[in-house]
């Protein structure tokens, strides 16, 4: 929980477009629509994301603004579930599955089509009986200054939250390059990105 | 129903930040942090300290991440991690605990990262006017050089 107490792990975003007029009542239905929802049916592998709340991950109700707005600042958390079966696991009752299903037709092998449909229903059940790995990862936006930090800086990711976030705000974030420390001097940011690229070169480097 | 607002701009794609202005910046940090002694001169006059707290490592480009310490009236502790600057485990020196109330423990620690930020850009942009002056080839690379080989020999390599 960086956002709200422990150490800070960060990328910083810049949030372009602009906001709605009735952004606190847009955005809190676009939250709305875009909240994480369990799925009615787990398929193996699949993710389901969403957002829910900074303050519990099972929060995913943000009628109350007073819970996601705090003056400029929106926070929220993308929060992305996942199932996964034990493999060894898996293939043993799938074994035992193929093997009742032969010995109750009196054939010696399970045509593939039969074993496909074995083990389709076999991955529902267990999925529907195992926990999933839950993971949220939270974000500030600050609605005055566009920036948006978002808690994680692993690039798998940033992009399911950009995209999301896109989907959710109607908002594209870039990602923050060093360069734009520099936007109130746009010459010396030209001057440094080609002088960097222009001394990129292997003499230069080993001498 | 979606309340999503409609998008009024095109999506931007993402325009990759060029390597070496992150990894040209590390290395200067290091050495410029022993350099000025840490010291470091904002425009309003204020003075911070800095210092690389541990090794810079090179490896890829994304890899790349410099560790270090700014202090002013508070400290900060922080990794910098890669093309787009990321903090890393950046401990703020916050006075508020998570009990405390909400919106108060969110306006501190977004104010103590504004200025880390701030920090960090400060940082940069003197980077940025000393790689692109004119005294970058004849002084300031040569001292770095200098310097980097002097690290070498302390380092036994």
């Amino acid at each position: 929980m960086g956002i709200l107490t422990g150490a800070v792990s960060v990328r910083r975003y810049r949030a372009v477009g602009s906001l709605p007029e009735d952004f606190r009542t847009a955005f809190g239905d676009a939250l709305a629509d875009h909240a994480f929802r369990e799925p009615r049916e787990w398929l193996p592998g699949v993710e389901a994301v969403g957002w829910c709340q900074v303050h519990n991950l099972l929060d995913t109700d943000f009628g109350d603004l007073n819970r996601w707005l705090y003056n400029q600042y929106l926070v929220a958390a993308m929060r992305v579930d996942k199932k996964s079966l034990p493999g060894k696991y898996f293939k043993a009752h799938l074994d035992k599955r193929v093997a009742a299903w032969c010995q109750e037709q009196g054939r010696p092998k399970c045509p593939g089509p039969v074993k496909a449909d074995i083990k389709d229903q076999l991955q529902r059940e267990m999925l529907e009986k195992t926990l999933p790995r839950v993971a949220t990862y939270e974000f500030c936006w600050d609605l005055d200054s566009g920036h948006v930090l978002f808690h994680n800086s692993s690039d798998k990711v940033n992009d399911a939250f950009r995209k999301l976030f896109r989907h959710t705000f109607g908002v594209a974030l870039l990602p923050w390059s060093p360069l734009d420390f520099l936007a109130d001097d746009p010459q010396t940011a030209a001057a440094l990105e080609i002088q960097g690229l222009s001394d990129l070169r292997p003499d230069e480097v080993l001498s | 129903m979606s309340a999503t607002p409609a998008p009024t701009e095109a999506w931007p794609d993402p325009t990759p930040a060029p390597p070496h202005a992150a990894t040209e910046f590390f290395g200067w940090l290091w050495y410029a942090s022993e350099r000025d002694g840490g010291t470091f001169a904002l425009e309003d006059g204020s003075v911070f300290t800095f210092w690389v707290d541990d090794r810079l490592s090179f490896r890829l480009p994304d890899e790349d991440k410099a560790r270090a310490v700014l202090t002013g009236e508070s400290e900060y502790h922080v990794t910098l991690r890669g093309v787009h600057l990321d903090l890393q485990g950046a401990k703020l020196p916050a006075e508020l605990k998570a009990k405390d109330a909400v919106d108060e423990v969110l306006y501190e620690r977004t104010f103590l990262l504004d200025e880390l930020w701030f920090l960090v850009g400060s940082l940069y942009k003197r980077f940025a006017a000393e790689r692109t002056s004119e005294a970058w080839r004849a002084e300031h690379l040569p001292a770095m050089r200098r310097w980097a080989a002097e690290q070498d020999e302390v380092g036994g390599g």
